[in-house]
């Protein structure tokens, strides 16, 4: 192996998170290197129009996602089942490349609310701890709404995002959610325009009473400048956007908020098709430290990179993957409940309910946060003891929404899977009858963690560099079933008030299925807490026991909230590198006394 | 390391850069499939994946002999007929773009993760079998026509229609599988790739003549909709277009001398 000259810090992984770390440390004058094991992207010429529009190449064949003959995990819903490999882009689509799934991602960016951040001890305040099933490991967070809020609102404004504040400094705002915590400042963008359909289910929730606001968007509704002087433009609503890269500078991502800047200073050094495979580690006890990180280039040749500091951004896969191979931190041991890393792995329990109208949609139209929303099902923005719940309260809850994301041909063509799969002349009948007249109300339903869900490393199942795959240990649990039917309850009231006719509706019964994608919202494994003995991570997000490695992304989250989750990986990336920039890098050393 | 400190969070003005640029910095990144060609080691069956695709004429059959042949188009006829409301899958060539698809390397698996040991799992661990999409359709096809054999006495594509939706559906039930035959994996694969075919891009070899997207209504890919967005969703009368145009532009460039 051969050695680079060494640097301050490494980052692995040039996404989302990836991208803010470069522009934090070079701003404080800092040398780095970013490893990303994907290519280079850009606007030009990576998503034009000509490139970009491409159903068939993105969506089926997954053209930007990472696959997984180059990285993907093993299965099993229980400690019992051998763990099978997933072959095939399944219940999540990771990116590939730089700016990571912020690319292709569908830009639907909320921030959570205040209660989230202390989910525990509210709902033992307010139900009891009874509440919370034995195996369930749901924790509050170490950091607080407060102390994120002025984060937020930088990520908001790095991102131009388009959304209509329900609530400034405590003041609520007609037309805005008033669930929301108090922001200090209004989006930095008005909301999209609407579609005939979110105009629809505006009507509805209003009319039953409900709270319905759009869904704040990471899409451009007009010509915007960000504090860093990145431009965007305006979105047309080409509805190729959610799984694609924008052609259009509209949505954001890496590419249209932080990269053109940090991709002009001098201190980072960009190494593209480099696989981070280890963190290089030394010491013992309290004196374990990251002395570097082992990569792979695109000649096949092993490289180590020297560095003071290692920034792990490589999204909650292989964010765990790359510390439990580095044996950076102790891994979960499920049995006796000791170990972090692994630990609360949670993923998103996404419903749906389908709808025919008499209406007429053009559902090719649409970006990827065109949506409206309403919060009254999220969180314990309900009486969860109430008559709407019937049977045994759950922890948890989510928001109710209907988005026009764009619907091309090809997804407009599948109905059902497996044995319930239509065909013959009711395919035809449906493609040409129903396409045009279909809407989805859906839930983003929350994801509490368990005891037994966790990530550890596969026996088996290797990668192509002799690694052991990541092993996701998951299934749905009773909580969650009931949560995530309570919430499709509710998108079939909606659907049904704005006229609909239910054609079905999936809650997410039964054993979860890896071969259908959800969501990617997996979170957890190196998750954030107040006390060593509790999480992976501070509240900064650096190491309880390696105090030179700083994790970023969703894998710090305890468990799932009911709302995607990149605003949150936003602006608490954003808070940990600020207080790295402020108390770190004058002398290094825990940021929290253990 | 060069300390920096603050004494609250800097405002978001105090994110721009301090100093400007002194070296361009070094950018390895090269674009999607040149450098992607170049990763022996796990690139080369991602940048078949994922790189971009080119517009080659149709002409011979390129993976499928001609009685898998039969067998496919005979399929997708019956997935999305032809009928009183215009032309199906068949007629969009959809098989045309299977065979294409199966052809390339990899047989359509050229970016999973292909690793044994292979078990049988649950269906909700995927797809747990040893073989590529090309394999399984070069092996279930003629166990499929040997069912029909013993069922229906003749080969799946002379059976009658009433036949062969029954043959499917036997497939699609389970009713079909077996240790070594994996009908209702194989169903649900043909049935996915005929809708693909119908669907996706001309330039992939189906939708021929933008029947796919006649069929639902999709007026082909536009980069801007504003003007349409307050249209109350009423049909919009534009011609369809592909990435690399009008039905015309694809006619004459992947079928000579047939088009439209
Ligand atoms: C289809 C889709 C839709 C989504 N929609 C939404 C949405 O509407 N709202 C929302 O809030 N969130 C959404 N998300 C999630 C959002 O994209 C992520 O939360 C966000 O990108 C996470 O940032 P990250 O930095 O943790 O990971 P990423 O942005 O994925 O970046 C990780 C990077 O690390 C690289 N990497 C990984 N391992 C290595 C390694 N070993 N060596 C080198 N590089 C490595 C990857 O290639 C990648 O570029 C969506 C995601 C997808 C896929
Ligand atoms: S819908 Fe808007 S933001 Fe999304 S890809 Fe199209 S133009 Fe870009």
């Amino acid at each position: 192996m051969r050695h680079k000259p060494p640097v301050d810090a490494v980052i692995c992984g040039f996404g989302a998170t990836g991208v803010l770390v470069a522009e934090a440390l070079t701003r404080a004058g800092l040398s780095i290197v970013a490893l990303e094991r994907g290519p280079m992207l850009n606007t030009a010429p990576d998503f034009q129009p000509s490139v970009m529009q491409d159903e068939l190449r993105f969506q089926n064949r997954h053209g930007l996602m990472v696959q997984p003959r180059l990285s993907t995990q093993t299965f099993r819903h229980n400690a019992s089942e051998t763990a099978l490999p997933i072959r095939r882009v399944g219940a999540w689509q990771i990116g590939l490349g730089v700016g990571g799934s912020a690319v292709h991602w569908a830009g639907q960016c909320f921030r959570y609310s205040p209660n989230e951040f202390r989910l525990r001890s509210q709902f033992e305040h307010q139900y009891g701890p009874g509440i919370f099933p034995q195996d369930m490991t749901s924790q509050d967070w170490a950091v607080t709404y407060d102390e994120l809020e002025p984060y937020y609102d930088r990520f908001e404004k790095l991102l131009g995002v388009s959304g209509q504040a329900g609530n400034i400094k405590g003041r609520l705002i007609e037309g805005g959610n008033p669930f929301e915590g108090p922001r200090s400042d209004e989006y930095p963008n008005p909301p999209l325009a609407r579609v005939k359909a979110t105009r629809m289910f505006d009507k509805a929730a209003r009319e039953m009473g409900l709270s319905p606001y759009p869904c704040p968007a990471a899409q451009a509704s007009r010509p915007y400048t960000n504090p860093l002087g990145v431009r965007m433009g305006p979105c047309t609503f080409c509805g190729f956007c959610s799984g694609y890269g924008c052609g259009n500078y509209s949505k954001s991502s890496p590419q249209t908020s932080v990269l053109p800047v940090v991709l002009q200073r001098s201190g980072l050094e960009l190494r593209t098709l480099s696989v981070a495979t280890h963190i290089l580690m030394s010491g013992k006890g309290k004196d374990r430290r990251a002395k570097g990180v082992v990569y792979v280039d695109a000649q096949n040749e092993e490289w180590v990179q020297p560095a003071e500091m290692v920034f792990v951004c490589a999204f909650t896969m292989d964010n765990v993957h790359l510390l439990l191979v580095s044996s950076a931190g102790t891994a979960y041991d499920p049995v006796s409940g000791t170990g972090q890393i692994g630990r609360n792995y949670a993923f998103q329990i996404w419903g749906y309910a389908n709808f025919l109208f008499k209406e007429r949609f053009n559902p090719f139209i649409g970006a990827g946060a065109l949506g409206q929303i309403v919060d009254n099902y999220d969180c314990d923005n309900f009486d969860h003891a109430g008559p709407l719940v019937t049977g045994k309260p759950f922890v948890g809850g989510g928001y109710v929404a209907l988005f026009q994301y764009g619907t091309p041909p090809i997804a407009g063509s599948s109905f059902g899977s497996g044995e319930t799969a239509v065909w013959g002349a009711e395919l035809k009948r449906k493609i040409r009858e129903e396409y045009h007249h279909v809407q989805q109300v859906q839930s983003m339903g929350a994801n509490q963690s368990y005891r037994d869900v966790f990530l550890d490393l596969d026996p088996t199942y290797k990668d192509s560099f002799g690694r052991p795959l990541l092993r996701v240990t998951y299934d749905i649990k009773p909580n969650d079933h009931r949560m995530s039917n309570f919430l499709v309850d509710r998108c079939v009231e909606i659907g049904r008030a704005m006229g609909g006719t239910l054609l079905d509706r999936n809650s997410r019964k039964g054993p979860f299925d890896v071969t259908v994608f959800q969501t990617t919202h997996n979170c957890g494994g190196t998750i954030q807490s107040a006390t060593p003995d509790k999480g992976a991570v501070n509240k900064f997000g650096q190491m309880w026991e390696v105090p030179n490695i700083f994790v970023y992304g969703a894998s710090q989250f305890p468990q799932n909230a009911g709302r995607n989750p990149t605003d949150t990986v936003g602006a608490t990336t954003l808070f940990g590198l600020d207080e790295v920039t402020r108390r770190y890098l004058p002398s290094p050393a825990p940021l929290v006394d253990a | 390391m060069a300390p920096t400190s603050h004494s609250s969070p800097p405002k978001i003005e105090e994110l721009e850069p301090r100093w400007r640029l002194t070296r361009r910095t070094i950018l390895r990144g090269l674009a999607f499939v040149v450098a992607a060609v170049g990763l022996p080691r796990f690139g080369s069956a991602i940048a078949r994946a994922i790189a971009p695709p080119t517009l080659q004429p149709i002409g011979p059959l390129e993976f499928f002999t001609d009685a898998e042949y039969a067998f496919v188009a005979a399929a997708s006829a019956r997935f999305v007929p032809a009928n009183d409301t215009g032309p199906g899958a068949l007629e969009a060539d959809a098989p045309r773009y299977i065979d294409r698809k199966l052809a390339a390397p990899g047989g359509g698996a050229a970016a999973w993760y292909m690793d044994g040991p292979f078990e049988p799992g649950m269906p909700t661990q995927g797809w747990q079998v040893d073989l590529t999409p090309a394999a399984l359709y070069r092996r279930t096809i003629p166990q499929m026509n040997n069912a029909a054999k013993n069922l229906y006495g003749a080969d799946f594509k002379d059976l009658s229609a009433a036949n062969q939706d029954a043959l499917l559906t036997a497939m699609q039930k389970k009713e079909l599988d077996a240790d070594s035959i994996h009908a209702s994996l194989f169903f649900a694969t043909l049935l996915n790739d005929t809708i693909e075919g119908l669907m996706s891009d001309p330039l992939y070899g189906g939708n021929k003549d933008f029947i796919g997207w006649k069929m639902i209504g999709f007026p082909g890919v536009r980069y801007n909709w504003l003007p349409w967005l307050d249209h109350e969703g009423e049909p919009i009368d534009l011609p369809i277009v592909g990435m690399y145009g009008t039905a015309e532009s694809y006619g004459a460039r992947m079928r000579k001398g047939t088009g439209p």
